[in-house]
């Protein structure tokens, strides 16, 4: 869940600053090709960041799993007394 | 998992640099304008990818030769960093079409090559998703990886082969002698080492993290 709210809000960055970038300036004067300078850095930390997001959800899933089957072994091995 | 923080220091600082370069110290171009500055982001992500695209084709090889899980586990994660930087590079050239030639995409011969590089490594991941567990998959996979990076120089010769309006090369072998201004090829350079350093970041991370989940995978085939 955290993860697919991580992503909405990048997303709706992305989508807020590639509106505004567009909407606000006239292409074809300075102005609007500042507009699109800005637009193409940001689509592309967004890209970045978002990437960072799914590798720290899939780590922390990973740790989570570690745990769980360690716990599962444990006790495995206090039941039958065998490692 | 440990993090190399001496490599992040140095992506950070060069991202740091580009950007002073970018906004404070390069002069605008007198043809194409403001818009011109995302080309200092737009061919360094597509140097990195197709680095990437590399290391997935040496990584490839070296699997069909010794059969060593690590081998796949490199070539996959570069595979999924390289497919970010190129798509990133899609984008950021999609954006720089659009106030320069007036539409989004051209498909023009060096735009259609790379989206075909894209969907060809999206295909290796989809493979490695969907195809054959276990060896017989990352063999596939490694013969993929193998022709997929035939497309790289198809890429990097299309505006010579097929010339159109995309702008022709300005670094590597293609490139004609003072084809760009020096402190516009200094900024590209630096853009191309930050870029190189964030992927020096993020491919021993999926490494790392690629091995860790082989791992835990083959516990829980012992645990069940």
């Amino acid at each position: 869940m955290t993860r697919i709210k991580a992503l909405s809000l990048l997303a709706a960055i992305s989508v807020t600053t590639i509106c505004v970038s567009f909407t606000s300036g006239q292409p074809g004067t300075a102005d609007g090709f500042l507009n699109y300078l800005f637009a193409a850095y940001t689509i592309t930390w967004t890209v970045f960041f978002g990437y960072l997001v799914l590798l720290s959800r899939k780590q922390r899933d990973l740790t989570s799993e570690i745990e769980t089957l360690k716990k599962s072994f444990a006790e495995r091995e206090d039941k039958t007394g065998k490692p | 998992m440990k993090m190399n923080y001496g490599i992040i220091a140095i992506a950070t600082a060069l991202v740091l640099l580009l950007h002073y370069l970018v906004f404070m110290w390069v002069p605008t171009d007198s043809v194409l304008g403001t818009s011109q500055r995302i080309f200092y982001y737009h061919v360094p992500l597509a140097w990195v990818g197709f680095l990437a695209f590399g290391t997935v084709f040496i990584a490839s090889v070296a699997f069909l030769f010794t059969k060593q899980s690590r081998w796949d586990n490199l070539g996959y994660s570069a595979a999924e960093t390289g497919i970010l930087f190129i798509s990133a590079a899609l984008l950021t050239g999609m954006i720089w079409s659009k106030p320069v030639w007036g539409v989004w995409w051209t498909w023009a011969p060096q735009q259609t090559t790379t989206l075909i590089l894209w969907l060809i490594y999206i295909s290796y991941l989809m493979l490695r998703a969907y195809g054959p567990p276990g060896n017989q998959g990352a063999k596939y996979a490694a013969v993929l990886g193998i022709i997929g990076f035939f497309d790289v120089p198809i890429v990097y010769m299309a505006g010579k082969w097929w010339r159109d309006i995309h702008p022709q090369a300005v670094v590597g072998p293609l490139a004609e002698d003072g084809s760009l201004e020096s402190s516009m090829l200094i900024t590209l350079l630096v853009g191309v080492l930050a870029f190189t350093a964030l992927f020096g970041v993020l491919l021993p991370y999926r490494y790392k993290l690629r091995h860790q989940q082989g791992l835990v995978g083959q516990l829980r085939i012992y645990h069940d």
